[in-house]
């Protein structure tokens, strides 16, 4: 069952993306054509495609229909990606030390943690991170939109 | 050229305080940037490059050396300890130095991973020494098919390196071709699957590919599972590989710095592909080859000696031809330049002395990874002992943000969290990430000189077949490809005839 | 006890942090300079402008006063730096640009307007050079030409990759010339140098800087300079003007700030850059590195910049590599 679901996964991909380099420019020498090689490739991974939902189907006949996913058990990685989504775009205007705080307080409990050491660990490994990356790599990391103590001073 | 005075003059200029404190700096520097995933070795030597301009020459070069030898090999202890690499030279010490460590042997895995880089360097130092003037020449004599040609032999190799389904494997290596296309095309500029935005101008930024789909896809399969109080508790013990093991594994360090020193000598080639190969070739020639990429000791070996030979391959042909064998030697060809050298057969000649010394500092270099890498071994374990909890957390929110240090882009932390998905979402239905990564790496290798070679001859096909295969170089690699496919079949047939299995002797 | 320890240092910490990170901006100032000045370095550390920017830093500080700190924002071939400093306050965030920063408009990055950033001063140059193979019987730009004159579109030239400074310079020299010659795109100069040393093709145009090394282990010969004054480094190599072309190839690199600073304080920024490469230090760096000081203030810099606009808006036109327009 996979391997179908996957198989027709990839035909599609390589439909969309063959309509893609429709768009491209085309050029008279196939060497200086930019469609070529990506469609040559495209082609082949619509071959591997069609190989596996055959191979697909063969399993299918042979042991019956098997479930794809353990929905259950995707829970944590799914609340996971959605924290760090939210993160990444809150820190745009909250800037990186609160989020970056928050994200690993909330992310540590996530995975189980209690609330004190949760602090306790979030604090210093912001710190850290701020360290590291802000004055010994010199990043220049997101500043908040807004100057709190600007527009108090 | 004397070689009895090659490592004498230096002696009395390398060994000066200052020089050796800058040098020892300059590795630890190295190993430390080197193991975190988002900066990369070049970055290290290039920022620190400018900081060297007061030092004497001797002493800003023997630095950048310390941190280029460091650099490589400090990418295979987040390669070992969290499945990706610290720099791309290191992608297939994942393979094998991760399962270590989920089996608990991290440290065995880091230990195996210093030695063999040790040796490897070591070994390229000494090439550097005798073979200098023959392999640089040779160097200087690839033409774009001639890439093509080992732009084709990586990617052979990742048909083999698959665990599992080869159709799967192969899969995977073809989305990672697709994906190295994204971009402007290299001929004509033209840009390619950019859907408009100009984030994706020069293409997918791999070390963004890499944190998503094999870090933070690690993260979230783990997830999955996850018990509270979960950690891998590590064996502190066999740390620093037994003298056995060493000997058992010799002849895969050999093999992969041979080719590492070759693949180093290359201008445009580096690391990456030298373990590429190295791991490839160990594969086919090894008598376990199920065991390679479920935490093979052999596997570590094969790709760690590469990487780090490479580094005496590419400061070769930098030292006589003044080419950079990779990007780092290019920076530093900009550093010696600063300081009014420059180098060449004229460097050799002028200024042997200097000379001298940098081939002694490069030993001293590869002897101070041995020792730190073996010192610091043990403190990594136990901190990958440390509980999941603690653990992933902080691995997540470095991904994020070393992925956004790259290049100060908020689209490339997209790109990783989406490639952490991606990554989660290929392992669900087992197909093999490392092939992708791969196809990503060598894609431009491989399209650019062959479209280029076509170019250059007016697009005519027969006469590009006919290049590749009557230039020697070319139609070596060609013969090596052969070769590796055809070794597994050849021994068994061999081992038939003569009845004996090579196991059983 | 251990949560109250614990909120207060939280709250120190965030409050640090807000400091740090909110910084404080100075309204408008009298006298310029009145606050410190960002540098902004849009390339990764260790490249070219990398280099010459932290090279020129201390000097201008010195002279003005203030803490000129250069710093890396790399991305987007420079234009994400080239953006940001856009938004700040002219005079107190500038950035060091070549010939590059106009071409990536119409490359693809449509989304940076060099108009946005005002032009101060030209600090350096660099001479482009056309190199062959050693053992080439090419010997004057003359053969080249005559070459190319008679196999139109044979010459093979390579570069440093489609729509970069060296290809362009290749199709001006082919337009002026009247010649039709085949572009062979690298990934990047040191490619191409040693692709021409390799016999893979038959020249390549490049900055000095670069090909220097490969000239003086003798595997490739300048055949010219591309300007009309011979390069004092390399006193044998004739100039493309004595040899009766008219192309020169300026390879400059100047400073750009916000656009819309008050003219006296972009003169005034001007002026202590002419007062800062002459620094000593500064002149010895410019020199090991194969480059030439040579300054333009911001009129002179200025009319190069916006004629350089449309001169290579309208070359990448012409070569169909026009892919974006951010006017």
């Amino acid at each position: 069952m996979k391997n179908i679901v996957l198989g027709l996964f990839f035909l599609l991909f390589v439909i969309i993306f063959f309509m893609a380099t429709m768009q491209l420019p085309s050029a008279e020498a196939s060497h200086k054509d930019p469609a070529v090689y990506p469609s040559l490739l495209l082609f082949l991974i619509a071959v591997v495609g069609v190989i596996l939902i055959v191979q697909g189907v063969f399993s299918y006949k042979r042991d019956g229909k098997k479930k794809i996913f353990d929905y259950g058990k995707m829970k944590l990685p799914f609340i996971l990606m959605a924290l760090t989504l939210v993160y990444v775009i809150v820190m745009q205007f909250i800037g990186f030390l609160i989020s970056t705080f928050s994200y690993l307080f909330l992310v540590f409990m996530a995975f189980g943690g209690k609330k004190r050491p949760g602090l306790w660990f979030s604090s210093i490994l912001t710190c850290i991170e701020y360290g590291l990356f802000a004055w010994i790599l010199r990043v220049r990391l997101p500043e908040p939109l807004f100057n709190l103590l600007g527009s108090l001073l | 050229m004397n070689f009895g005075l090659l490592y004498t003059e230096g002696l009395n200029l390398v060994f000066q305080t200052d020089v050796l404190m800058f040098l020892f700096a300059g590795v630890l520097l190295g190993i430390s940037i080197g193991c975190i995933p988002g900066l990369t070795v070049i970055m290290a030597v290039a920022v620190l490059t400018p900081f060297t301009y007061d030092l004497r020459p001797l002493v800003a070069i023997l630095t950048l050396i310390g941190i280029y030898c460091g650099g490589n090999y400090g990418g295979s202890i987040s390669a070992c300890l969290v499945n990706v690499p610290g720099t791309p030279s290191a992608i297939m010490t994942t393979l094998d130095g991760y399962p270590l460590t989920t089996k608990g042997k991290a440290g065995l895995a880091i230990g195996t991973a210093t030695v063999s880089s040790f040796l490897g360097g070591l070994f390229s130092v000494f090439v550097l020494t005798f073979l200098s003037p023959v392999v640089a020449r040779f160097a200087l004599n690839f033409i774009s098919a001639e890439y093509f040609a080992l732009g084709v032999l990586g990617i052979s190799l990742i048909a083999y390196l698959g665990k599992g389904s080869s159709t799967k494997g192969f899969l995977s290596g073809l989305l990672g071709l697709f994906l190295a296309t994204i971009g402007a095309d290299p001929m004509i500029g033209y840009p390619r699957f950019t859907f408009g935005s100009s984030h994706l101008i020069t293409g997918l930024e791999f070390i963004t590919v890499m944190i998503g789909l094999l870090g933070i896809a690690e993260i979230l399969i783990q997830a999955e599972s996850l018990n509270v109080l979960d950690k891998v508790q590590q064996t502190l013990k066999g740390i620093i590989p037994s003298f056995m093991i060493i000997r058992s594994l010799a002849g895969v360090i050999m093999r992969s710095s041979v080719v590492g020193v070759i693949i180093g000598a290359i201008p445009g080639a580096g690391g990456t592909i030298a373990s590429i190969v190295a791991y490839g070739q160990q594969k086919r020639v090894s008598r376990n080859p199920e065991q390679m990429g479920e935490g093979s000791l052999e596997g570590v070996a094969a790709a760690e000696g590469a990487n780090n030979a490479c580094t005496g391959g590419a400061m070769l042909t930098m030292l006589s031809l003044g080419i950079p064998g990779d990007a780092v030697t290019g920076v530093m060809i900009g550093a010696l330049m600063i300081h009014g050298l420059s180098p060449g057969p004229v460097l050799f000649k002028e200024n042997f002395e200097l000379v001298s010394s940098i081939f002694i500092g490069m030993l001293l270099a590869n002897m101070l990874v041995l020792v730190l890498g073996l010192g610091g071994a043990k403190f990594f374990a136990k901190m990958i002992s440390a509980p999941k909890r603690f653990l992933n957390t902080a691995i997540l929110s470095l991904a994020v943000i070393g992925s956004f240090a790259v290049q100060n882009s908020f689209f490339d932390v997209g790109v990783t969290l989406l490639f952490g998905v991606l990554g989660y979402v290929m392992v669900k239905f087992d197909i093999p990430r490392a092939p992708l990564v791969l196809g990503l790496i060598l894609g431009p290798l491989i399209e650019n000189n062959l479209r280029r070679s076509l170019l250059l001859v007016n697009g005519d096909v027969s006469q590009f077949l006919r290049t590749l295969v009557t230039r020697p170089i070319s139609a070596s690699i060609l013969l090596i490809i052969v070769l590796l496919f055809f070794y597994p079949i050849l021994k068994k047939f061999i081992s038939d005839k003569f009845g004996k299995t090579p196991e059983n002797v | 006890m251990g949560k109250k320890a614990f909120l207060i240092v939280f709250l120190t910490l965030m409050s640090f942090g807000l400091l740090v990170a909110g910084g404080a901006k100075d309204a408008g100032s009298a006298e310029y300079p009145s606050k410190n000045i960002d540098f902004l370095i849009g390339y990764s550390a260790g490249g070219g402008n990398d280099l010459i920017t932290r090279a020129i830093a201390p000097p201008m500080e010195k002279l003005m006063g203030v803490s000129v700190v250069p710093s890396n924002l790399p991305g987007g071939s420079g234009s994400i730096a080239a953006k940001k400093i856009a938004t700040e306050d002219p005079g107190y965030a500038m950035g060091l640009y070549s010939r590059s920063i106009v071409l990536i408009q119409y490359t693809g990055y449509g989304d940076f307007n060099i108009k946005t950033l005002d032009p101060v001063a030209q600090l350096v140059e660099d001479t482009a050079v056309l190199l062959v193979a050693a053992d080439s019987s090419y010997q004057s730009i003359e053969d080249i030409f005559t070459y190319a004159k008679r196999n139109p579109g044979k010459l093979k030239v390579g570069n440093g990759g489609t729509g970069g400074l060296w290809h362009l310079a290749a199709a001006l020299i082919a337009k002026e010339g009247g010649i039709k010659i085949e572009h062979i795109p690298y990934d990047g100069g040191r490619p191409a140098l040693i692709a021409t040393a390799a016999g893979e093709i038959e020249a390549t145009i490049t900055n000095l800087a670069e090909a220097e090394s490969l000239v003086a282990t003798g595997d490739l010969r300048m055949l010219a300079v591309l300007s009309s004054k011979r390069n004092p480094a390399f006193p044998d190599v004739p100039t493309v003007t004595e040899q009766g072309f008219k192309f020169e190839y300026p390879v400059w690199r100047g400073v750009f700030t916000a656009a819309g600073g008050a003219e006296e304080d972009i003169d005034a920024l001007a002026g202590y850059i002419e007062e800062a490469i002459k620094d000593p230090k500064f002149v010895e760096f410019v020199e090991n590195s194969g480059l030439q000081v040579s300054f333009k203030g911001p009129q002179e810099f200025g009319e190069l910049i916006e004629k350089e606009n449309e001169i290579y808006a309208e070359l990448l036109d012409e070569l169909g590599l026009k892919v974006s327009d951010p006017n």
